[in-house]
């Protein structure tokens, strides 16, 4: 029997270190420039400031900035993420989860410095396993009731944040731990709380991630253990197609129209994530 | 107009914020947060929590430290951490009947906020009290359909429970505790294949965390359908086979309280191994002068739940340990008791634990209830010595008596806190009367 949690993690850790294809990577590029674009266009949209205050509220600014000033971390992914699905109801369930997975990876980013290609990789390795779980999930998954972007989002979102860290398999396999068992969300709760799922599955996967990095362990079978993941969110699903898919077929761009830090994403290839989060923090402070 | 049950439920619940709490319900109240604070301090030194709170700072926020720990982290964290520290030794209480683990996500959610906006004592044990019952009901009327498909009941209801105590300190409407409970329907957490790790005890902790944000969005204006706990393909539908809305009553909520049917644990591991680990404990003066190579085998006859639920044929760790029944029966025969030291790391690969755990075997026997075990000894030279207990200590039928459960208190807490542990255990059953912050400057030696 396929141990599909071990397999999994090693590819993913394998694929972390190596060249990948080059539309996947552009792939990654577009989705961090859309990402940007949205937090910084719907930042007065009446929900985002909605959940940009209670956050504020439940998780106060920390004094000590970093590269987009001073802010908590876990405020800082769910209010991207508001902001960049404010358009849920209208979005790919993939292109959702792919923006999941960039939040997460911009997020977790802000911890340390990071090269653009660790990031890149990392968002496009996150959306991978997003689209690939949801896959494997199948029809059953959502007709029972779930949102997908709550259970393959959240995983792609600690996959991307776990990559960032630079997460072993051991490591890696305790954020998919993580991210399992927190996998929620309804699919009739509708434009709102779906968003809110969004934003919480990007909170929920950095979260994974940093715990698994500090040291704390989950089961060795979250994905597929009798009481894991699928057997409680999808028993019709099918967790080998899965690892089938994983490194064979990769979330790739579609022509879209080049967005505000279309010029910035491009530098990621050869620098540090950290003068483009400058920028947004300055396009963002212009903005106000 | 037509309305939901939940609408309705939510409609009840801040009525009876508004009234007073039955006496009996009061001290049960209290019994509960007695019981989880200690836990909670008790374990508030565990490597894990370290890693927890070092994600917690990590993430940024600085509002408040909880269990004296220097760390400050945000409210969410605290709530995190605290419901994690609460249940991480699996000491805490448990509804027999759904088998929550109730006080860990309430308690949690309920003590930063009221720290952070300083809210008024008696809301505080109302607060806890309806967010106890909230849960427990939700999780009445999936039960055992629920549970049984694989999910940790703990986290799932944990989460509904936490979002009543958090909005019944906001004082939020009907229309706003119903929201806030409709948004939890969608923060659920808790797979049972966690169990044994650190995973489980962040069910509680993160169903605290989610229940206060849940209260939080809900008191700042999101609107949700009530419909998402019942309707086709809600929180019910979704997490069990079978349930029914009757637990949701508003007739009945405030007629009766299922928090005194609330039982506390008098050993740190899964409540179906009890009956057995007391029956061994029992028989450790029995051994008289027997070595332990003279034990050919311990026979343990339980209910199948306990193989069910804490099946486990070895444990590396003290978190394995407290799902190894076979575990709780050695070192009650060896040791004669069954602490936190007993199910510790080291004592799960003590050689001389896991040589007579080896020779330890559950024997499964349907006509067994929960509250029953029988343990049998069985010697190199054909003698047998056994014991059976019917009812166990800490069931419904032998609850633990004020002192017992102030004595357990006291251990958990003494080691942390010194002598404070007693003032702490006097506060916490003064609940009602006493100020978070007040117990909080205990906790902190202020």
């Amino acid at each position: 029997m396929i141990d599909l949690s071990e397999e999994l993690t090693t590819r993913l850790i394998d694929l972390s270190t190596v060249t990948l294809p080059e539309r996947a990577m552009a792939h990654a590029q577009q989705l961090c420039d859309v990402v940007l674009t949205r937090a910084l266009l719907h930042r007065d949209d009446p929900l985002v400031g909605m959940l940009g205050a209670v956050f504020d509220e439940v998780t106060p600014r920390r004094a000590t900035p970093s590269a987009i000033g001073p802010t908590d971390l876990g405020a800082f992914a769910t209010s991207l993420a508001a902001g960049a699905l404010v358009d849920v109801s209208t979005e790919e369930i993939s292109e959702r989860i792919s923006i999941v997975a960039a939040v997460a990876a911009l997020t977790t980013a802000q911890l340390r410095p990071t090269m653009g290609l660790t990031l890149l990789r990392a968002v496009a390795l996150g959306a991978a396993a997003g689209e690939h779980l949801a896959s494997a999930l199948g029809p059953d998954h959502q007709e029972r009731g779930w949102d997908v972007i709550g259970s393959a989002g959240r995983l792609a979102a600690g996959v991307a944040a776990g990559v960032v860290l630079g997460l072993n398999a051991a490591q890696l396999r305790a954020a998919f731990g993580f991210t399992s068992t927190t996998a929620g969300g309804l699919s009739i709760a509708g434009a709102q709380l779906g968003m809110l799922t969004g934003a919480l599955a990007a909170r929920d996967g950095v979260e994974a991630a940093l715990l698994a990095h500090e040291g704390l362990i989950g089961p060795p079978l979250p994905l597929e253990g009798r009481r894991g993941l699928f057997a409680l969110v999808a028993p019709e699903g099918d967790p080998e197609a899965l690892l089938a898919a994983i490194g064979h077929s990769w979330v790739e761009s579609s022509a879209g129209t080049p967005q505000r830090f279309h010029e910035a994403v491009a530098t990621l290839a050869t620098g540090e994530v950290d003068p483009l989060m400058r920028l947004f923090a300055a396009e963002l402070a212009a903005e106000r | 107009m037509s309305t939901t049950p939940l609408a309705s439920f939510a409609e009840r619940l801040v009525e009876l914020s508004q009234s007073s709490l039955p006496e009996a319900v009061v001290h049960e109240t209290r019994r509960t947060f007695m019981n989880v604070l200690g836990t909670a301090i008790g374990a508030s030194r565990s490597s894990e929590l370290d890693a927890l709170l070092r994600t917690g700072v990590a993430l940024g926020g600085t509002e408040l430290a909880v269990l004296g720990r220097h760390e400050r982290v945000d409210r969410y964290y605290a709530a995190l951490a605290l419901g994690f520290a609460a249940h991480f030794d699996d000491f805490d209480d448990t509804h027999l009947v759904t088998v929550i683990h109730p006080g860990a996500a309430t308690m949690a959610a309920i003590y930063p906020i009221a720290l952070c906006e300083e809210s008024p004592a008696d809301q505080v044990l109302m607060a806890m009290a309806l967010g106890v019952e909230a849960q427990l009901r939700v999780g009445l009327a999936m039960t055992p359909s629920h549970y049984d498909l694989g999910w940790h009941i703990t986290g799932t209801c944990g989460v509904i429970g936490a979002a009543v105590a958090a909005g019944v300190l906001f004082e939020l409407d009907a229309d706003q505790l119903g929201a806030a409970m409709a948004i939890a329907a969608g923060m659920t957490v808790g797979q049972r294949e966690a169990f044994g790790t650190p995973i489980k005890p962040f069910h509680a902790g993160k169903a605290a965390a989610n229940g206060l944000l849940a209260a939080s969005l809900a008191r700042a204006g999101l609107i949700a359908d009530t419909g998402l706990l019942t309707d086709d393909g809600g929180y019910f539908s979704v997490l069990s086979k079978e349930w029914s809305t009757q637990w949701l009553d508003p007739a009945d909520l405030g007629d009766r309280w299922t928090v005194l049917d609330n039982t506390y644990k008098p050993f740190p591991c899964g409540i179906v191994a009890h009956p057995a680990i007391e029956a061994a404990t029992l028989l450790h003066p029995v051994l008289h002068g027997r070595t332990d190579e003279e034990i050919v085998e311990v026979r343990v006859a339980c209910n199948p739940l306990v193989v069910e639920l804490m099946g486990r044929s070895s444990a590396s760790t003290g978190l394995e340990a407290r799902f190894c029944a076979i575990h709780g029966v050695t070192v009650g025969l060896l040791c004669g008791r069954g602490g936190l030291h007993e199910f510790s790391d080291e004592m799960s690969v003590d050689p001389r634990v896991v040589a007579v755990r080896d020779r330890t075997r559950l024997y499964p026997d349907e006509s067994i209830g929960r509250q029953g075990a029988t343990v049998t000894v069985v010697f190199a030279d054909g003698a047998q010595i056994s014991e059976t207990v019917v009812a166990a200590s800490g069931s419904m039928e032998r609850p633990l008596t004020d002192e017992q459960l102030t004595d357990k208190f006291e251990s958990l807490v003494a080691p942390i806190l010194g002598n404070r542990a007693g003032l702490l255990a006097s506060y916490a059953m003064e609940l009602g009367d006493r100020t978070i912050a007040e117990i909080d400057a205990v906790v902190v030696g202020r």
